[in-house]
């Protein structure tokens, strides 16, 4: 009801086709298994599914990948990615994985899709609801450069300062954005687990309520927390993208295009109370996505 | 800091176990009231509550403090935590100087120190550690840190050890956590799911304790002496309390007091309280009862038990009291000295019972007889005294003949018998200003023993001068040492042969006794008898010359001597119930046959005491004894009495036999009796035998013993041969 479903502009050559994957889970989750759910929809084809299950199956789930005779194999979550980068003459695509980039998942056989919504449409529907907007602050870890990249890009369009600062720790991210709070409207609170704990996630909403800062959050359960704005990713997309890419790598010798292809639609929710607080009215354009936690 | 503390409560403690303090503070304690021990027990209970006040306040007041500081160290070690970010950012930032402005306002805090994950590196420090030698971390910290016990929640230790225990040391690991890799995915704050963690290094805080405790120590040295204040004023307030409560009993002090020392006219008041009025009310009875007690006692001190008169001292104080107040007044008063004649007799014969009974009734008619303030009392045994106040001389005189007269009338019953009894009296009259108390009750005993050798049954005045005082003094000098030759066992026996006229062999003696006078001459009996007889000392003398001269008999028998002895009996003697039992055990013990031995009485006294006399005389003829009448014809005596006494033998008075050989009507009389006792089947013995013509007349007349000093002179020795008679019997043949 209060989500909305933004459809993006890709193209998609006809398909040859496709052959059986393997899609090898993480562990049975629901953002893991949502995508399967997805998968299975969208791919007619024989899908084998694999659960990576106790760290001490890794070695056997994978001998069985190996020697399956699926020349794609979907991974989903980082641990399935890991036990994945380790096949031999298959072609992998991952999902659901932040930070690809410390775990050097990407090869010219491996590539991935984001596991974050578009950053571009996250700032639009931010700008729209608060047009003075300029100065945004954002906590990472180190690399993330991918998504930094989208993002500078997504802000600079609608004229959007990002004040990056890079920590290391939970205990600094707090830190740091104690330091950054001053300087900023609002925070863009990215979903980086190297540098969050739950702990330090309550602190950062605790102050930033306190502060009057606006905070645009990745999950909808943080808007309760005095997130204003949340953004999702929808398995369906990501299953989409996958199969894209799947399709790709079934007609070429190795998994073409870029590292990780980005997601083409957001789930994006307005925290109507905090927009209150803020003084902060929904333009009516956005009322359908107002969410009252 | 410590030491000052010590010092001060050694300094309180000494104060408190000052016992003048105590004193001075409370007056009275230390004494054993219980006023003062309630006071005691009060100011007691006040340090103690006081001691427990300001050691609970100190025990509270440490935990207090050391549980602030510690909640306070947590509070600095969040702070210290964030921060301290920039150090472990930047590995050595300079963020270092911000904490140490930081922490410059709070002086208790000592020193700030930060560790690398290792926990030997400091990467920061801050706080005054102006030479002061800080110990690193050891290991068994650092590992109870990153790995605590089970069971402990707490992230940090505690080390009181540093610098003498006088800071606090708060070690923290800095922690940094971290969302698994797959967390934000479908992210929940209240996932279940464990987050990673890591420790990147160690705050070391230190607290100077100190600081705390010198405020609280000003703290409780404020709190305890408004506490010892209010105490003191519960004290105050306590005590009045106390003393209020207790006047009631300590107002009984004074009534106790005055009844340790003996005095019983106490009146206790009675209180409203209940408990002590119960008190008062058993003091009023104990008061009450020593009253009773005493005058029981004084009575008991003062009287009679038998015959409720007062006694012989109470007779005496009001004696003295009465001299005085003749002295005073110039009036003349009377005391009676008066001495029942026969007691003795009435009670060995009758038993103590009828004694006591006597003296019972007696007591009650002299009482019914005097005045209601003369005085009446048992002196001793069968004596009364009486005082008669204000009474002339012929006054006195009327009284005496009235006690005697009442005496004589009264009758008492015992038994089937009826007996009375007399009194004999002195008097003495009280003169003022010339006796004392003894003098006069002298004077009185004197005029009783007068009255007594004068026949008894009467009374005698005391006479201050003439022959009476001069007489009277004699017979007491006698009687004195008659009592004393008997208790000194020193008369002596001699005896006098009495010869049967027909059978001159057999021996036969009467016993005489003899007295040794106060200047050693020996004492004819017809000396001390009378006096004896008039003081009642009769029967003891007749009692020695029974136990002496049975025990002679004996020996004399014992050496060969057939003897038979005659022994004289005197009326009071008769009187005596024992005297049978002691003639009975004297033969037993001495083994001498009763036949041996003739009881003299003499016709007098056999006549005055007939009844008693053939009692004795008939219970000694039963045992085998045989009796002489002595002096016959000299009491004028019916015959007739003669066919009623037991006797054996008639001895004719002396006074008859020694003038008939000169004058016939002797003669005649010794004849008669010699026929009239012949005619009775009695045998005859003639005394006071002097010559031979007497004899030879006695013999005529058919005598049947001759006895005088012609036939034999008394003699302690018995004569060997019987010289005397054998010539007696030549020449009356």
């Amino acid at each position: 009801m209060f989500g909305a479903l933004l459809s993006g502009c890709f193209a998609t050559a006809p398909a040859p086709a496709p052959s059986g994957i393997a899609v090898l889970l993480s562990d049975g989750s629901p953002a893991f298994t949502g995508v399967q759910r997805e998968l299975r929809k969208k791919y007619p084809q024989p899908m084998e599914a694999y659960t990576l299950g106790n760290e001490t199956g890794y070695s056997a789930v994978q001998k069985k990948i190996q020697s399956a005779p699926e020349p794609v194999v979907v991974a989903i979550g980082l641990p399935a990615a890991r036990v994945a980068r380790g096949l031999v003459g298959k072609k992998v695509i991952f999902c659901q994985v932040f930070n690809y980039e410390d775990e050097d998942l990407v090869t010219s056989w491996m590539k991935g899709v984001a596991a974050t919504a578009p950053v571009r449409e996250q700032f639009r529907v931010w700008k729209s609801l608060y047009p003075k907007l300029s100065r945004v602050g954002v906590i990472t870890g180190k690399s993330l450069h991918g998504l930094m990249k989208e993002a500078q890009t997504a802000a600079g369009e609608y004229k959007i300062r990002l004040e990056r600062v890079e920590v290391r720790s939970d205990k600094e991210t707090i830190y740091a954005y104690k330091q950054l709070a001053p300087k900023i409207e609002g925070l863009w609170l990215v979903p980086d687990n190297r540098v969050l704990s739950r702990d330090v996630i309550r602190d950062i909403m605790a102050h930033s309520v306190k502060e009057g800062k606006q905070v645009a959050v990745f999950g909808h359960e943080l808007l309760s927390l005095g997130g204003l704005i949340s953004t999702e990713t929808g398995y369906a997309d990501i299953a989409e993208q996958v199969l894209a890419r799947v399709r790709q790598a079934q007609e070429a010798s190795g998994v073409p295009g870029e590292p990780v292809m980005p997601l083409t639609r957001a789930v994006i929710r307005i925290n109507s109370v905090m927009a209150k607080r803020l003084n902060i009215a929904i333009p009516g354009t956005l009322r359908g996505l107002a969410h009252a936690p | 800091m410590r030491r000052e503390w010590k010092t001060m409560i050694g300094h309180w403690t000494g104060h408190l176990a000052d016992a003048n303090l105590w004193r001075r503070l409370v007056p009275g304690l230390g004494g054993s009231s219980l006023v003062s021990r309630l006071l005691g027990l009060l100011m007691l209970g006040a340090v103690a509550v006081y001691l427990i006040v300001n050691i609970g306040l100190w025990w509270t007041s440490s935990r207090l403090i050391e549980d602030n500081l510690e909640k306070q160290a947590v509070r600095w070690l969040a702070e210290l935590d964030e921060l301290g970010t920039p150090l472990y950012a930047s590995q050595g930032g300079r963020q270092i100087a911000n904490i140490d402005k930081r922490i410059r306002h709070f002086p208790e805090i000592a020193f700030i120190r930060y560790y690398d994950a290792s926990g030997s590196k400091v990467l920061g420090e801050a706080g005054d550690l102006q030479g002061r030698e800080i110990p690193p971390l050891r290991p068994e910290q650092l590992a109870r840190l990153q790995q605590p016990p089970a069971g402990v929640d707490r992230n940090y230790l505690v080390d009181r050890s540093l610098l003498g225990s006088a800071y606090l040391r708060f070690i923290s690991p800095i922690r940094v956590k971290s969302i698994r890799s797959d967390g934000l995915l479908n992210f929940s704050l209240d996932s279940d799911k464990a987050e990673n963690e890591k420790i990147i290094g160690y705050i070391d805080l230190s607290i100077d304790s100190g600081y705390y405790k010198e405020q609280m120590i000003r703290s409780m040295a404020s709190g305890s002496l408004i506490i010892a204040v209010l105490l003191l004023f519960a004290m105050f307030f306590g005590s009045r309390m106390i003393r209020s409560a207790l006047a009631p009993l300590t107002e009984l002090q004074i009534p106790l007091e005055r009844l340790a020392r003996g005095e019983i006219d106490v009146d206790v008041k009675l209180a409203k309280d209940r408990e002590i009025a119960v008190i008062g009310d058993a003091l009023n009875t104990t008061i009450r009862a020593l009253k009773d007690r005493d005058e029981t006692l004084r009575k008991m001190a003062e009287s009679d038990p038998l015959t409720g008169l007062v006694n012989r001292s109470y007779f005496l104080r009001e004696l003295e009291r009465e001299i005085e107040h003749v002295s005073h007044d110039a009036v003349e008063s009377a005391v009676f000295f008066i001495d029942l004649d026969q007691f003795k007799y009435i009670n060995d014969t009758l038993g103590h019972a009828a004694g006591d009974k006597l003296l019972v009734r007696v007591a009650e008619l002299l009482k019914s007889r005097v005045r209601e303030n003369d005085v009446v009392s048992r002196f001793g045994g069968d004596e009364f005294t009486v005082l008669a106040r204000s009474v002339s001389r012929e006054g006195a005189v009327d009284m005496a003949n009235a006690f005697n007269q009442i005496t004589r009338d009264m009758r008492l019953s015992e038994g089937d018998k009826v007996f009375s009894v007399n009194c004999s009296i002195g008097i003495a009259m009280i003169r003022p200003g010339r006796d004392t108390a003894a003098e006069v009750l002298s004077h009185a005993d004197m005029a009783c023993f007068d009255a007594k050798s004068h026949g008894r049954n009467r009374f005698q005045m005391y006479e201050e001068s003439g022959e009476g005082k001069k007489e009277m003094a004699q017979d007491i000098g006698w009687f004195q040492h008659i009592k004393q030759i008997i208790e000194q066992d020193r008369f002596r026996l001699v005896y006098q042969p009495i010869v049967n006229v027909l059978n001159p062999e057999k021996e036969s003696y009467e016993v005489l006794l003899r007295m040794p006078g106060p200047n050693g001459d020996l004492v004819l009996p017809s000396i001390f008898l009378p006096v004896a007889q008039r003081f009642g000392l009769m029967a003891d003398i007749d009692r020695w010359v029974i136990t002496h001269a049975l025990k002679a008999l004996a020996e004399f028998r014992a050496a060969g001597r057939d003897v038979v002895f005659s022994i004289n009996l005197s009326g009071q003697s008769l009187e005596d119930a024992s005297m049978l039992q002691l003639i009975r055990d004297q033969l037993e013990r001495n083994r001498v046959p009763p036949g041996c031995v003739i009881f003299e009485i003499t016709e007098q006294t056999a006549m005055r005491y007939l009844e008693k006399a053939q009692r004795l005389i008939q219970g000694l003829v039963d045992i085998g004894c045989r009796f002489a009448l002595d002096d016959f014809g000299t009491g004028f005596s019916s015959f007739s009495y003669l066919k009623h006494l037991p006797v054996e033998f008639i001895k004719i008075d002396g006074s008859f036999v020694k003038n008939m050989a000169r004058n016939t009507i002797d003669e005649t009389m010794v004849l008669s009796i010699i026929q009239i006792a012949r005619s009775l089947g009695k045998q005859t013995i003639a005394e006071f035998v002097g010559d031979e013509k007497t004899i030879a007349m006695l013999k005529a007349s058919g005598v049947d013993y001759l006895q005088g000093f012609y036939i034999g002179v008394p003699s302690e020795r018995l004569p060997t041969n019987l010289r005397v008679v054998s010539d007696t019997k030549k020449n009356a043949g």
